[in-house]
């Protein structure tokens, strides 16, 4: 009899431990599903000249920085400085994706704050970003020399992310490369 | 230090070619599947497996090699574009297909429906009105233009996008009581009933259990203590 | 200097609660009439601090103060009055004013209507609810000041989401609230009950009306919310499943549950733990549900501006107020009385079989909004719980309910025999399943059949005992002796005819939704259209204008039906740019038989535009029905049986009350 009276506390204990973890998590992040899968295969074209064509082998060969963001992007703008120094540096090769824009914006916008890409894909349509499972801008993948894709940042990376998370990946990834080589 | 060790290893592995833990037959199978979405220069277009001439089968020993090697598909696909360039990319196949378009419409529609629009949240791809919704539902479209079954379409954007694309959670080990919870609660509330109805007694006036009888007692000193 | 006073006024408000709660409690333990009597002013004083406090800052929206920070992001000059004053609760901070408002007058209410309660049950009853808005004040004072000034002060504010500047969202809140923070009287009560130790049916005398009366606010408020969401959102529903629908759905339904488990209470004495349980069950969800809109733990289309920090303060909120109740219930619900068990041909049982279907629909309501959250809790894996879910789940559910809510009312308290309604019975099959079986081969739907033949059901069940209730065919039945029946009819019966057979008409509603509504989407240029069910949309022009404070481009779209002229709509899309945001303003034909819809998305000229068009029969149904439910509630509160006026109140009595 007892137990029917301790039941609705102890049943509302359980909940509140789920509520209180649930307040440590982002709901709008989704997890990738594209860790360790190779880059789609894609085809499309330059932002700058739309008569050269962007391939999936052409991000082979070397660890990429493959860099998704749009003039209307807000978050993107922030993370634009670090991208920039990234290049001045040459760190690291950033490869953009233009999603969803008009190729006029993205060229002011490039113009405007600097254009850290060794090459920007333009993805009007999103062809090549729902293949990649992108869910908003600015994501960064991580892609290895040999076109797979190791880690994908949701959001801006900043002074911090790079530092914390996808530098010890593209340390990482040097490192299996030197040892192969 | 831990990748360095981990990585020489599997370059280790790598240099014994069928070493990098693929089987004949996993090897084969990239072959194959690498073969079917390459064209043979000169073929137009259509896709390498479909031909055994001799320079067919040299590219598709070399493909092998560069497989056993532990080549990833994609390096293998550059290793090609620099060679012979677009002369070995497949172009898009046209799948002539024979569903009409109102057909075509009406199945992107039902597929739509039971697809998460992964920005906005809670609607779904073909309420939604947001772009990256509206690209999705085309892909659903082009899916099924090239003649995918609605699950098949359904399964390709959730291997993109995992189980949080669908509408409807599947039926697997982290729903089970998601989706029996309902059923065994209406079960265990019609238990309960039943119990309960057991429990009484026809007449009103039946004998009180001695549990009623001490708790009718306590009750009576209580209304004394308090009064 | 205004909102200074309002910050005042919460501060004193906060202090007044407080003390409140501990008068209240040590005046009722040690029996002490003054203490008691403190109680009583300190609930209406803090009632009359809190609606100044609300006053000032509905003040600083209409005359737009934006050195009032919350004004300034939330408020801009160039909107409509109505909506410079709407806009106080369409924010975080200005909304949980409103709550704690409603609750502060919830409190005040309790002491004008209960001066015929027993001194001790209401001083302990408005310390409970004095102490659960000291906890909401201090929220509000701590997390969420809405008095914080701003410097420098802005010219112009930033404006109020464009999707809020609607009539029909103005009033939501401020229903809804009334509806959850009722439920905090019937919390209140119950606590009160379980710190006394005793309770009988005159408790659940007292309670009713409170559970009613909130109850029907909460429907009103769901309703709104519903009919906003249909014709604003343009997506051609009127139900969502999403989270913060679910949220405000769960009280409700434990609230329906409440409602007839305090039926059972006062009429039998029995379920009375139950009924205590109810109690604390349905204002815990309410306060889950604020916990969910304002932490952001479940995305949702329309939570609030989320703060984790708030989040963990409303969570530590629920683990007192719940968690505490839920304790004392542990404790103490060992000394009330077990009550009767029943027979299975009562009202009793039926009401029992109420009872654990509502619950069980709560639940199931429950898991289905937080399973993604235990889920990514426990594994990381992220799932949606999208509308398929609660149609298999919920649906049959409900199915079910109505199969027995239907007869339920029919059968004698206590004791009855199935041959006593054995011809009501087969009226009701007779009724039901040929019009299901006609829908089934006219419809083509299986569930439209089962649908309409369960409203049927419902319906002629529900009638057949109102008729029961005039004795139409017992005795003489002339117009003037049948008025003079329905006038001496109790306010509860009714309450209850209107309520089900709102019901029956929402199902009617929700099925030909379910069941026969289509849409079709398509990019049309000037001069095409598109046919849905025998209706074709023409878009005949589109025109650009300049609003108050947007940009509009609005449609011509003309709906014929074979050569007749049905209808010319003109469906809009607004660009607010204060807001940098684009709203839809779909059109509609709104019939008693169907609704027709036109929303009109992005394009120009050359591609056309995106046109979206809907037939939905009997759409109004479903809100005209509930809206039936909720007057309903409101007709059962004037029910003379219930201890709710100042008039003395009848004694509980052992038998069975008649009128039945």
């Amino acid at each position: 009899m007892s137990l029917s009276r301790i039941l609705p506390v102890g049943v509302f204990l359980i909940l509140v431990v789920f509520m209180a973890i649930g307040l440590t998590r982002d709901p709008s992040v989704i997890p990738t599903e594209m860790i360790d899968r190779e880059m789609p295969q894609f085809e499309l074209p330059e932002l700058y000249d739309p008569d050269i064509a962007v391939r999936t082998e052409d991000l082979v060969g070397e660890t990429t920085l493959v860099n998704v963001f749009g003039s209307w992007c807000v978050a993107c703008l922030q993370e634009h400085p670090t991208l920039m120094q990234l290049s001045r540096d040459r760190t690291v090769r950033i490869v953009g994706v233009n999603w969803r824009d008009k190729r006029e914006d993205a060229l002011t916008w490039l113009e405007r704050h600097g254009d850290p890409y060794a090459s920007i894909i333009f993805d009007a349509e999103s062809d090549l970003v729902i293949e990649m499972g992108v869910t908003g801008a600015p994501e960064t993948f991580v892609v290895d020399p040999r076109g797979r894709i190791r880690y994908k940042q949701i959001g801006p990376i900043t002074p911090d992310v790079w530092d914390d998370t996808i530098r010890p990946v593209i340390d990482a990834i040097a490192a299996e490369t030197e040892a192969a080589s | 230090m831990r990748p360095f060790v981990l990585s020489l290893l599997l370059v280790l592995a790598s240099t014994f070619g069928v070493a990098t833990g693929q089987t004949g037959e996993e090897i084969d199978a990239r072959v194959d599947a690498l073969s079917r979405s390459l064209s043979c220069p000169g073929c137009d277009g259509t896709p390498l497996a479909n031909h055994a001439f001799p320079l067919a089968t040299d590219l598709k020993t070399m493909i092998k090699d560069l497989v056993e090697e532990g080549r990833s598909d994609l390096e293998i696909r550059k290793y090609l574009y620099d060679r012979y360039g677009d002369a070995m990319t497949l172009s898009e196949l046209e799948t002539v297909s024979d569903l009409s378009a109102e057909e075509i419409k009406s199945r992107t529609e039902t597929v739509s429906k039971t697809l998460r629009c992964v920005v906005c949240q809670n609607q779904s791809i073909y309420d939604s009105n947001a772009p990256l919704a509206e690209d999705m539902r085309r892909l659903v479209q082009k899916r099924i233009e090239a003649g995918d079954s609605d699950e098949e379409a359904r399964e390709y954007l959730r291997n993109l996008y995992g189980d949080y694309v669908l509408m409807s959670p599947p039926l697997q080990m982290n729903t089970i009581l998601l989706w029996l919870g309902p059923a065994l609660l209406v079960l265990l509330g019609g238990v309960w009933f039943l119990s309960r109805l057991r429990a009484v007694p026809t007449a009103p006036e039946a004998a009180l259990t001695e549990e009623q009888r001490a708790r009718v007692a306590e009750a009576l000193a209580e209304r004394d203590r308090s009064a | 200097m205004l909102a200074e006073i309002g910050q005042i006024a919460l501060i004193l408000a906060l202090l007044i609660s407080a003390l409140q709660g501990w008068m209240g409690l040590q005046g009722a333990h040690q029996n002490d009439g003054r203490a008691m009597a403190f109680a009583d002013r300190a609930a209406v004083l803090q009632a009359v601090l809190c609606i100044g406090a609300f006053a000032l800052l509905a003040h600083a929206f209409m005359v737009s103060d934006f050195s009032v920070k919350l004004v300034a992001t939330n408020s801009h000059t160039s909107k409509p009055m109505i909506y410079k004053f709407s806009g106080t609760w369409g924010n975080h901070e200005g909304s949980m004013l409103l709550w704690i408002m409603v609750m502060a007058l919830f409190g005040a209410a309790m002491v004008w209507f209960g001066k015929t309660l027993p001194s001790g049950l209401r001083a302990r009853a408005l310390a409970i609810q004095g102490l659960t808005t000291t906890g909401f004040l201090a929220f509000l004072i701590f997390t969420s000041n809405p008095f914080e000034r701003l410097s420098p002060i802005p010219d112009n504010g930033n404006g109020l989401n464009p999707l809020l500047q609607d009539p029909g969202l103005a009033l939501h809140p401020p229903f809804l609230y009334l509806g959850y923070v009722g439920f905090s009287v019937a919390f209140s009560f119950a606590v009160a009950a379980l710190i006394e130790g005793r309770v009988d049916a005159m408790w659940a005398r007292w309670v009713r009306p409170w559970v009613l009366l909130a109850w029907s606010f909460l429907t009103i408020g769901i309703v709104l919310g519903s009919v906003w969401a249909y014709y604003e959102l343009g997506w051609g529903g009127w139900w969502f499943w999403d989270p913060v629908e679910n949220v405000s759905f769960m009280p409700w339904l434990a609230g329906t549950a409440l409602l007839h488990s305090t039926l059972v209470a006062q009429a039998r004495g029995s379920f009375i733990r139950w009924t205590l349980l109810l109690a604390i069950t349905t204002f815990s969800l309410s306060l889950v549900g604020t916990f969910i809109v304002r932490s952001g733990v479940l995305t949702s289309v329309h939570a609030f501006a989320v703060d984790p920090d708030r989040g963990v303060f409303i969570l530590a909120l629920l683990i007192l107020a719940t968690g505490g109740a839920l304790a004392l219930y542990a404790m103490r619900s060992g000394k009330i009385a077990h009550g009767a068990g029943f027979e299975l041909e009562s009202r009793e049982a039926g009401l029992v079989l109420n009872n654990i279907l509502l619950v069980v629909a709560t639940a199931t309501v429950f898991l289905g909004t937080f399973y993604p959250l235990v889920i990514d809790a426990m594994t990381g894996d992220k799932i949606t719980v999208g509308p398929p879910y609660f149609e298999w789940t919920f649906g049959p559910i409900m199915a079910l309910l109505i199969v027995f809510m239907a007869v339920a009312p029919l059968i004698k308290w206590r004791s009855d025999t199935w041959t006593r309604i054995r011809k009501t019975l087969l009226i009701m099959v007779a009724a039901s399943v040929p019009l299901a079986i006609a829908v089934a081969i006219f419809g083509k739907s299986v569930f439209g059949a089962i649908g309409m033949g369960l409203a049927v059901w419902l319906l002629i069940g529900t009638l057949a005992n109102y008729g029961r209730k005039l004795r139409i065919g017992e005795t003489k039945s002339t117009a003037g002796n049948l008025l003079k029946r329905f006038a001496l009819l109790p306010g509860a019966t009714h309450g209850f005819a209107l309520a089900h057979l709102g019901l029956a008409i929402c199902t009617v509603g929700i099925v030909a939704m379910g069941t026969w509504s289509d849409e079709e989407v398509d990019r049309l240029k000037l001069g095409e259209s598109i046919s849905v069910s025998g209706y074709t949309f023409t878009l005949e022009s589109v025109d650009r204008a300049q609003g108050p404070n947007f940009v509009s481009e609005t449609g011509r779209v003309v709906i014929e039906r074979g050569d007749r002229r049905v209808a010319t709509l003109n469906p809009e899309q607004r660009m607010y740019p204060v807001e940098r945001n684009n709203t839809t303003e779909g059109a509609m034909e709104v019939g008693a038989l169907r609704i027709l819809y036109a929303a009109k998305g992005e394009g120009n000229p050359e591609e056309g535009w995106v046109v979206s068009v809907y037939y939905h029969p009997l759409v109004i149904w479903i809100w005209i029905g509930a809206l039936m439910m909720a007057f309903g509630g409101f007709l059962s509160i004037a029910d003379r049986r219930h201890a709710f006026s100042r008039r003395k109140a009848p004694q509980p009595s052992a038998q069975p009350v008649a009128a039945e």
